[in-house]
């Protein structure tokens, strides 16, 4: 029995300098700073998902592996076997495997094994790398309402562009530290259609989409107003080209239903909600809005599709209007969708954006460059952009919000997502009309309160 | 079971030539530990700071077999964990929250070496923590809230080498297979919006070493001092502990 006590401190000494002595100083270094850095703001995200930058990432099956030079290709083949990995391949020029690990083993484990082994020059886990989460796209310099640093809100060669104020801003590099959305949320957006060749969204299209104009399956924009819209939600960001979309890795599904004119009828639209509900679409964009009833400002046709929709748990957002007047256009108006009204760079009201009851909340809406269709872009050749105004360009930016919720919170109901839309929301004018107010409803958007985790401070804290 | 399997035959050994008495030693300690936890499948990890200041009472069951109950006041630092889960995700910064411990503890004697004395020695915590109410700042709706509750456990087990040279000063080393885990009850209520998460939470660190000494004053009245270290992937966590104890 005294050989078993022995035995059984042996096996402990044993296990206890395995783990002390388990050398990876690679990841060492985010751990111990996790706190500094995040509150410096470094957080990022990677496909949807949170994380933390001061956090090391790499992928779980996956290690690096240099052998040193003078082992032959059988050899090293033959140690790759007898670790139990499998070769998935060799970066030429350095030599070095990208081995997969066995089931059984963790990357930590298979990293300290094979740094004693002779042979081996060096191995390293597979780290993950991230895109920074201030993107390269060359207009987002002039996307204000996205990241407002007191710029100038257009060119210098385009007249009477205004200058923002700093922070008057929908907070997105801040909500980007937490996500970007993932490729599974649909944006639909019910409009001219798209322009299914334009540079910056081409990639981000699910489908050529439905055109209720011509009848066919391909919702191409001869009129640009879609093309701008579904620019703002979610063009292809972060690609050194154009600008940068609301939600970065969500997908867009273009509906046209309006023509060069910019008119739809009731049945169209109602069969346009119909639709991109059926397609999967987690949230419809809908930049656009009339009076209508006799009387009452609904049309019941199209409120069924709402309700429709909204039962299928997607988010309606849609126009207040641009006619400065008292009276939320429907569809905002219907009690299923996100009534948005319009800021500009200063945070303030435009007298061009509609206002009532009904409005739920505001977002940037005077200025806004986004994509403009490349066949329509003239002379021809001239940069595929514009600025436009209006609550149409509003909607987009709370579509895009609504998408990146759905992206991290999948589970959460549309009634809950619209109401953290709202109650996140910045009271901007608070100091004349505090409190949810006609003009612009719970506030200016906010996608940093929306998304990124709220502190809870101690303050009046209670036990029970 | 583990130590009584290890050491029961050279405990009874023990027994065989030693008088039966029983002894009763009460200690108060006070024990400070920093803690890397991972929650969330191990995507995030954030520090447990935790305070706790407890009694225990020891009785020596028959000659070389010792066991304690243990009860105390803790005070636990979550800060930096988040809830992602909940409609508005939150992160804690809160600083301290309390509860109270309850555990027990076996010590068992096993053999000697020269001047070396073997024994293992395991010891189990649970620090129940009380449920707290946090207002949510920074929404544009009042009397929003969250409420949360924590709760850990510590087991560790291991052999405890000490040095018997000295009349009055021991120093020894105890090697354990640590294990920390618990649960975070967090729950939200802004206006019709509520949501509850129930966060798992794991120590990162499976084994450790705590190195420290016992220096007997008096006949009745010792003092412990104890600085424990727990390695894992990616660095290592302290812990310190002092008490004094009395044996009658």
């Amino acid at each position: 029995m005294r050989k078993k006590s022995l035995a059984f401190l042996f096996s402990v000494f044993f296990i206890f300098f395995f783990a002390a002595n388990f050398k990876q100083n690679s990841f060492d270094k985010g751990n111990d700073r996790t706190l500094p850095l995040r509150r410096q703001n470094q957080r990022l995200a990677y496909k949807g998902i949170p994380f933390d930058s001061s956090q090391v990432r790499f992928v779980p099956d996956e290690i690096l592996v240099k052998f040193k030079p003078s082992l032959s290709i059988q050899a090293i083949e033959s140690t790759i076997k007898a670790y139990q990995s499998k070769n998935k391949g060799r970066i030429p020029r350095i030599h070095v495997y990208l081995l997969q690990i066995p089931e059984y083993s963790t990357v930590e484990e298979m990293v300290f094994v094979l740094s004693q082994n002779p042979d081996v020059e060096y191995v390293e886990p597979n780290y993950i790398f991230h895109i920074s989460v201030t993107p390269n796209d060359f207009y987002f310099r002039y996307q204000y309402a996205l990241s407002n640093t007191s710029q100038r809100v257009a060119p210098v060669d385009i007249p009477g562009a205004p200058t923002g104020k700093l922070e008057a801003d929908i907070k997105a590099t801040n909500a980007w530290d937490e996500t970007l959305g993932t490729e599974e949320v649909i944006i639909a957006v019910i409009d001219t259609g798209v322009d299914l060749d334009h540079r910056d969204i081409k990639n981000k299209l699910v489908s050529s989409g439905k055109d209720y104009c011509n009848n066919d399956d391909e919702a191409d924009d001869d009129q640009g107003h879609g093309t701008h819209v579904a620019g703002i939600a979610a063009a292809e960001t972060n690609n050194d080209e154009g600008i940068a979309g609301v939600a970065w890795n969500c997908k867009i599904l273009p509906i046209k239903v309006f023509d060069k004119t910019g008119d739809a009828d009731t049945k169209d639209i109602t069969e346009a909600i119909i639709w991109a509900a059926d397609q999967g679409a987690g949230v419809i964009s809908m930049s656009f809005g009339g009076k209508v009833g006799f009387g009452k400002n609904v049309s019941q046709t199209i409120e069924d599709s709402l309700k429709y929709a909204f039962n299928k748990n997607i988010i309606l957002v849609s126009a207040t209007g641009n006619t400065g007047e008292d009276i939320v256009y429907y569809p905002a108006s219907s009690e299923y969708t996100l009534a948005v009204a319009a800021t500009d760079s200063n945070d303030l009201r435009p007298s061009w954006s509609n206002y009532g009851p009904e409005v739920d909340v505001a977002a940037p809406g005077d200025w806004i460059v986004s994509l403009y269709p490349e066949d329509l872009s003239i002379p021809l050749g001239f940069a595929p952009y514009a600025w436009w105004s209006g609550t149409s360009m509003s909607v987009p930016h709370v579509s895009g919000l609504a998408a990146l919720i759905k992206s991290i919170k999948p589970w959460l109901t549309s009634t809950e997502i619209m109401n953290i839309i709202r109650y996140s929301a910045d009271d901007i004018n608070s100091a004349d009309n505090p409190g949810k107010d006609e003009f612009i409803g719970y506030g200016r958007i906010n996608m940093k309160k929306a998304l990124v985790p709220l502190l809870i401070t101690p303050s009046q804290s209670t036990s029970r | 079971m583990i130590l009584m399997f290890i050491c029961s035959p050279l405990g009874q050994s023990q027994e065989k030539s030693s008088n039966k008495k029983i002894k009763l030693r009460p200690e108060l300690s006070f024990e400070y530990f920093n803690r890397t936890i991972s929650w969330d499948e191990e995507k995030y990890s954030s520090k447990l700071q935790s305070f706790f200041t407890t009694l225990t009472g020891e009785l020596e069951v028959k000659n070389g077999v010792f066991i304690s109950g243990i009860l105390g006041y803790s005070l636990s630092n979550f800060d930096s964990l988040a809830f992602r889960k909940l409609p508005f995700s939150v992160e804690l910064d809160v600083g301290g929250i309390e509860g109270y411990i309850i555990g027990g503890e076996v010590k068992i004697n096993c053999f000697s070496v020269k001047e070396f004395e073997i024994k293992g020695q395991g010891q189990i915590v649970y620090s129940f923590g009380s449920y707290e109410e946090w207002p949510i700042k920074g929404l544009n709706v009042e009397g929003g809230i969250v409420t949360g509750k924590p709760f850990w456990v510590r087991a560790m087990i291991g052999p405890v080498i000490t040095y018997n040279k000295y009349d009055k000063f021991f120093p020894y080393l105890f090697i354990h297979f640590n294990k920390l885990w618990g649960t975070f009850q967090m729950e939200e209520k802004i206006k019709d919006l509520n949501g509850k998460e129930n966060k798992k939470i794991k120590g990162k660190s499976n084994f450790g070493a705590s190195l420290g000494s016992i220096y007997q004053l008096l006949n009745f009245l010792s003092v412990n001092a104890e600085a424990t270290f727990l390695p894992y992937s990616g660095g290592l966590d302290l812990g310190f502990t002092a008490s004094v104890s009395l044996t009658f």
